[in-house]
């Protein structure tokens, strides 16, 4: 299994009531699937948001794996300026 | 030559630089709270952001941007956290030999501030209540 540290941030924070939360997972386990995962503690909220996915502060695709203790932001559509 | 930051102060206005004499265009963007947000008034806009990577994707940014046209110098700095309507929450500066590389970049690097980095605004209403404001891209 492994640890994973999810930070939540604007929309997703909204949604799920936390800024940060500890997700445990199968080894080998990817972005898509913590994604599914997230998604499926707050379908009505997190429905049809996109969200991208940063480990250790780099965007990364769906298909990347993650690894214990690493550090995942879950970033909705960014609006600064 | 970039400099970027972040900070939680008040961005001062910037005087022009009368020492680059080998750039004959300077461009000052401002961007200032609105008192209107998605058709309500607002007293202020809390800025939310990651701290690390958004300094990080600025600076990757703005080296994409000198990489991309022919300016010599982008210096931006964005502000964050709580920002009363009326004050200035970002300021780029872009220095180059001539205006049109320096135009093309300053709405370049805007568009994809927007797209790339992680910031985010949540407009208060009177009531102290919060909207989280969709990008204008």
């Amino acid at each position: 299994m492994i640890r994973l540290h999810v930070l939540n941030f604007s929309l997703v924070k909204d949604a799920l009531g936390k800024k940060n939360i500890i997700i445990t997972m199968n080894n080998g386990v990817t972005v898509k699937q913590l994604l599914e995962k997230v998604r499926a503690m707050n379908k009505q909220k997190l429905d049809g948001l996109p969200i991208r996915v940063a480990v250790n502060q780099l965007y990364v695709n769906e298909n990347y794996t993650l690894r214990n203790e690493d550090q995942v932001a879950l970033i909705p559509p960014v609006s600064g300026g | 030559m970039i400099e970027i930051s972040i900070t939680k102060e008040m961005i001062p206005v910037q005087q022009s630089d009368e020492t680059q004499t080998n750039n004959g265009s300077e461009l000052q963007f401002y961007g200032r709270v609105r008192g209107i947000e998605d058709n309500q008034i607002i007293i202020a806009i809390d800025y939310e952001y990651y701290p690390g990577m958004a300094e990080n994707e600025l600076q990757k940014l703005g080296e994409k941007t000198i990489d991309k046209f022919a300016i010599s110098k982008l210096s931006c700095i964005h502000r964050v956290g709580k920002i009363p309507v009326g004050e200035t929450s970002l300021r780029i500066i872009i220095w180059s030999k001539h205006r049109r590389a320096g135009l093309d970049a300053m709405e370049w690097f805007i568009s994809q501030m927007k797209k790339d980095v992680p910031i985010w605004k949540n407009a208060i209403l009177k009531d102290s209540s919060k909207i989280s404001s969709k990008c204008q891209c």
